[in-house]
């Protein structure tokens, strides 16, 4: 595999000098709920180490990999998967039910930098078990930067280890701006239950499946979708370190080999800045039916300058008409790929019904969270100042992230955020609290009361977008009378 | 002295008889109509007892809460005197969120809610609502 060029260790390094010494950040927090002893563990990162607390706050376990104990130069992102059988949504040890959590880490040691990836077992209330890790050793194409992870099921011909065939997605490669030929660029699937690799897709030759176009790192993370509800992962959406959305088509029990189909459906990147274009957070999908019952996906993601210095990023919101359509390689290799001069600026969006999508420029400030739609209302997070977009368990006091709701059809400004909370009277945006990391997701949180409506949630801040939107939807009504 | 023969009795006779036969119609129909009118009130009552068994197991099915098992089925009798309702939910399962909702994110569990009220003489309403229930996802 190849070395990252001194320039970009050299960014990195720079990045990483910048966030230390500094307050941790509020991570993201994970509920598992343990169906034995009606115990909740609720799991977040505190810096670079996972903590464990109970519903009260009391502590339960802490996780710390060993090569980030003492200094927080590097990142930990992860998630869980609950590997609920019965959909209780609880985690029934005794019947064979687990919580997995998968991370993964970058760090810096000297002038290199460090992947890892492993699993954790908090299926058993206060315990933590390491299950795996994967490192450059074991598993070279894990490069020197790693998305965050993402579970999911996926059929993989007879190569699953894990009973239910959970698998941990994740994007590698090298930080380097822009595409570079085979700087080993790949995209994982590793076995839930024995971290062993599954499939692989990569420019490089070694991969399960070769795509020649994969030439940038796959540093977004990934949304993985059911499309046929029948509980397997059926479509990936990522971004890539050059300003490209791809998709791929699975095929489920298929061999690796032949697992996927997918290419390039955006490449978003705008040749004349001086500092390319990159995403890190996993597309925010969603279904949209207009008056004429045509169906398409809004795919929303935002941008984040991959050098040091600014850009003019923006969140971009492709559609994709004809979503559910399972495409053959030779359609993808076909598709007319979007480009920023088909993505109006959202201002300039004269007929939504017929736009390819939009943009909404964010200048010099970037987009690194997850958005969320929550009835056709999008919510996503940007953040101004200098970070250290590797350091992700750092925040930085020169950073401040705040929220905005939109028209996720029209990209307008929403009404339903009220201005009393904002900056000023004609901007949309909630500033989140300092110390709030700069790739801050926004969640949809379990209500308050259990009739009430759905709460989204950024840093732990509720923001009031969602309140118009019922957790409960009359779908049909009827009346017969018998007498 | 001839024999009159009088044409008065018959026809007032005559009149007579018509005169009772609309009276005794319009009295059949003013009793139709308060029977008829009794019937709405009933099948009325009936309704209202089925809304109401509807408002009732929408807080049943909210006080199930998230994310406890969904029962297959359910059931609630009301065995107040009548007017009264019988509630029940069945559990549908899950499909994809609605349009407007990020995919992944979302689950949405669909349930119906059946619920019917009961009145005198024998008034009979049976209401039938399609609730879906939006979950976010970890």
């Amino acid at each position: 595999m190849q070395r990252a060029p001194c320039t970009a260790i050299s960014v990195v390094a720079l990045f990483l000098s910048l966030a230390l010494a500094l307050p941790p950040a509020r991570g993201t927090e994970l509920t598992i709920r343990h169906a034995s002893s009606g115990a909740v563990t609720l799991v977040r990162n505190q810096g670079a180490q996972l903590v464990a607390q109970d519903a009260r706050g009391a502590l339960l376990w802490t996780y710390a990999p060993p090569q980030l104990q003492g200094s927080c130069q590097g990142a930990v992102q992860f998630t869980l998967w609950q590997d609920d059988r019965n959909r209780d949504g609880q985690i029934t040890a005794s019947t064979g039910e687990r919580a997995l959590l998968f991370a993964t880490l970058s760090w810096q040691s000297g002038s290199a930098l460090h992947s890892q990836l492993f699993a954790l077992d908090v299926g058993t209330p206060g315990t933590r078990q390491l299950l795996w890790q994967l490192d450059e050793s074991s598993l070279p194409a894990l490069g020197q930067l790693v998305s965050a992870p993402t579970a999911a099921r996926i059929r993989i011909g007879r190569a699953n280890r894990d009973p239910q065939q959970g698998v941990v997605l994740l994007g590698a490669g090298v930080p380097v701006p822009g595409k570079t030929s085979r700087n080993g660029a790949a995209l994982l699937a590793v076995d839930a239950s024995s971290g062993t690799l599954l499939w692989s897709a990569s420019a490089a030759q070694g991969a399960s499946q070769r795509y020649a176009a994969a030439d940038a790192a796959f540093a977004g993370a990934i949304t993985a979708l059911d499309l046929d509800a029948d509980g397997y992962t059926d479509r990936l959406y990522l971004g890539d370190w050059a300003a490209r959305i791809w998709r791929f088509d699975i095929s489920p029990g298929n061999a690796a080999a032949t697992l996927t189909r997918g290419g390039v459906i955006a490449d978003l990147a705008d040749p004349a800045q001086p500092v390319a274009l990159g995403f890190i957070a996993a597309p925010d999908v969603t279904l949209f039916t207009d008056a004429a019952a045509m169906r398409w996906f809004n795919i929303a993601v935002g941008s984040v300058a991959t050098g040091n210095g600014t850009a003019d990023n923006a969140l971009f919101v492709l559609r994709e008409r004809d979503p559910y359509a399972r495409l053959t390689q030779a359609q993808f290799d076909g598709l007319p790929v979007l480009t920023q001069a088909d993505l109006p600026e959202q201002a300039a969006l004269t007929d939504s019904a017929t736009a390819r999508g939009y943009r909404v420029s964010l200048g010099s400030a970037q987009s690194a969270g997850r958005a969320l739609t929550v009835n056709g209302t999008l919510l996503y997070t940007q953040f101004t100042g200098t970070a250290p977009w590797l350091a992700l368990c750092l925040a930085t006091p020169n950073v401040i992230v705040t929220a905005t709701a939109i028209d996720a059809v029209t990209g307008s400004a929403s009404r339903e955020v009220p201005v009393t909370t904002a900056a000023n009277a004609s901007d949309s945006r909630i500033a989140l609290p300092t110390g709030t990391q700069a790739q801050t997701d926004i969640e949809g949180s379990p209500p308050a009361t259990p009739d009430s409506a759905l709460r989204c949630t950024a840093a732990g801040v509720t923001l009031p977008a969602c309140a118009s939107a019922p957790r409960w939807r009359r779908v049909y009504w009827r009346r017969e009378d018998a007498d | 002295m001839k024999a009159q023969r009088g044409v008065a009795l018959p026809i007032a006779l005559g009149l007579l008889l018509i005169l009772m036969l609309l009276l005794s119609q319009g009295i059949g129909g003013a009793a139709g109509e308060a029977r008829l009118a009794s019937l709405q009130q009933f099948r009325h009552a009936a309704f209202e007892a089925a809304e109401a068994g509807l408002v009732a197991g929408r807080l049943q099915l909210a006080t199930l809460g998230s994310p406890v098992a969904p029962p297959p089925q359910q059931q609630r009798v009301d065995a107040s005197p009548l007017p009264r309702s019988l509630t029940r939910f069945v559990y549908r399962g899950e499909s994809a969120p609605p349009a407007g909702y990020s995919l992944g994110r979302f689950s949405a569990r669909d349930w119906e809610l059946h619920s019917r009220g009961e009145a005198a003489r024998g008034a009979v309403v049976e209401l039938t609502e399609g609730l879906q229930q939006l979950e976010p996802q970890p």
